[in-house]
């Protein structure tokens, strides 16, 4: 199959091109669901009408954007939402929901299959229902989610479910797994919290400090070899990425309810508004996202010399949005980082930020610490 | 599926809806909508794709690709002819069945 050369080789020319090849765009910040560790302002602060979406989808199509993702708050909530995938549909997109799945019914899902959607990303916190229902606050929650999930399958859609790890359901992702491959479906799991957007960083505390990770990081589904991206994509892609922290404003971008162009949806930093300007001109003319656009991994001010540096998946978005900087270290990565490094065999790893002393987090180096945390994630 | 129509001059090639496909620098990408394959086209096979809009028969997409690449018109409708038939089968291109009158001989 020649799929991942192909893709490897549009990345490559999308990123050296600039083309906004993918685009995540929240429709709403309502949502039906209250989860504990949701980063968003629910109320509606001025959605972007019907007619303004549409206007926007036609010019992310005249841009080359292939790849679109849906997603909020709660998709569905929209009550125009139909109408604005179909119009995406028309406009030959690539389309990905996520969504909690709690409003998709049999006939629903139908169409969604009718109209063309590919894939579908569902939020799916455990494979206990106490422990999602009290993630959500909707009590229920879990056997609807499932029972969608299932009319989604049936359909042919390709499911994917997205369970974000937190300190409320760091046991159960063993079992998040084993429903996954029970029911045929992929699965992603993600330990970043991020804080919420009016800064509040009260969702923080939900969020799993590197020693209760170690079992997920030390599973090798989660814990890939380095080279596996080149292997899968091909070299293409392994070139595109060299020297640029990420995808964000290269080919990739997020845009919110109201019209406000992002590099991505962890970096927020306001490029532009749909309602002022044209996409074209706040995607190429935008002094904020060529700003984005020009940081190199080689210029990361403590990143570069970093001991620990192959080990580190530093995101640029957590960096600014939690410690300050475009450029600068990102404390949670270097964490993560040591913790990695450290499963890898690496002695007493030291990130970038811990050398200079401003890590101010214990490095779990203590391996009977590490023994006893480890057995935590065996059910 | 049903099975594949035979493929004839006077079809009418069309792109199959459910499929996401861009154009970027000249290069046409489609995603295969059953089993997500992401394929690349050639410029000759992107210029057919482009054309294939379900109004146009294999000859007049032929015709055009003759001029658009300058080459005679039996080697275009050769190559139209090889490539729908290569996209019907991927299912990325449904034909459409037009009476002779619909059909312009040009």
């Amino acid at each position: 199959m020649a799929s991942a050369p192909v893709m490897g080789r549009l990345v490559a020319r999308s990123i050296a091109r600039n083309f906004p090849l993918n685009v995540h765009f929240d429709v709403t910040y309502r949502c039906n669901e209250r989860c504990v560790h949701c980063y968003l302002d629910h109320s509606d602060h001025g959605e972007m009408t019907t007619g303004e979406i549409k206007r926007v989808l036609a010019e992310l199509a005249e841009a080359g954007t292939l790849f679109l993702t849906f997603s909020g708050g709660e998709i569905f909530l929209r009550h125009d939402f139909f109408e604005l995938l179909a119009h995406a549909r028309k406009l030959r997109f690539d389309v990905t929901l996520k969504t909690n799945a709690l409003l998709i019914t049999e006939e629903r899902a139908a169409l969604l299959k009718q109209l063309g959607v590919r894939r579908i990303q569902i939020s799916l916190y455990s494979a206990d229902a106490a422990i999602h229902d009290a993630i959500t606050k909707v009590p229920g929650s879990f056997e609807r989610t499932l029972e969608a999930l299932r009319f989604c399958q049936v359909q042919g859609l390709l499911v994917k479910i997205s369970c974000p790890l937190m300190k409320q359901n760091i046991g159960a992702w063993r079992e998040v797994r084993a429903l996954a491959d029970a029911l045929g479906v992929t699965y992603i799991m993600d330990p970043t919290i991020t804080p919420m957007m009016d800064g509040s960083r009260d969702t923080l505390a939900m969020r799993l400090a590197p020693s209760e990770l170690l079992p997920v990081l030390k599973d090798p589904i989660f814990n890939p070899p380095a080279a596996a991206p080149v292997k899968t994509e091909g070299a293409d892609m392994a070139v595109a990425y060299d020297n640029i922290p990420c995808s964000a404003g290269h080919n990739s971008l997020y845009i919110s309810p109201y019209g406000d162009v992002y590099p991505c949806v962890q970096m927020p930093l306001a490029t532009g508004n749909l309602r002022e300007k044209s996409f074209t001109e706040i995607w190429y003319g935008s002094a904020k996202m060529q700003r984005v656009r020009d940081i190199k991994e080689s210029e990361l001010a403590i990143c570069r010399s970093c001991a620990i540096r192959n080990h580190c998946q530093r995101c640029p978005g957590l960096a600014f949005m939690e410690d300050g900087g475009l450029t600068g270290p990102s404390a949670r990565a270097c964490e993560l980082a040591e913790a990695a490094a450290r499963i890898a065999g690496v002695a007493n790893p030291v990130s970038g930020l811990r050398a200079r002393g401003r890590l101010r987090t214990t490095s779990n180096s203590n391996p009977a610490q590490l023994v006893h945390i480890a057995a935590l994630g065996v059910s | 599926m049903s099975a594949p129509q035979p493929v004839v001059e006077s079809v009418r090639p069309a792109q199959n809806p459910l499929a996401a496909w861009r154009e970027m620098e000249g290069v046409v990408v489609v995603i295969s909508p059953e089993d997500s394959v992401l394929h690349e086209l050639n410029p000759t096979a992107g210029f057919i794709w482009k054309h294939a809009t379900g109004e146009r028969s294999m000859e007049q997409i032929a015709q055009l690709l003759a001029l658009e690449f300058d080459v005679d018109f039996r080697t275009a409708l050769a190559d139209t002819h090889e490539l729908v038939k290569d996209l019907v089968q991927k299912n990325l291109l449904h034909i459409r069945s037009g009476s002779p009158a619909e059909v312009s001989r040009g």
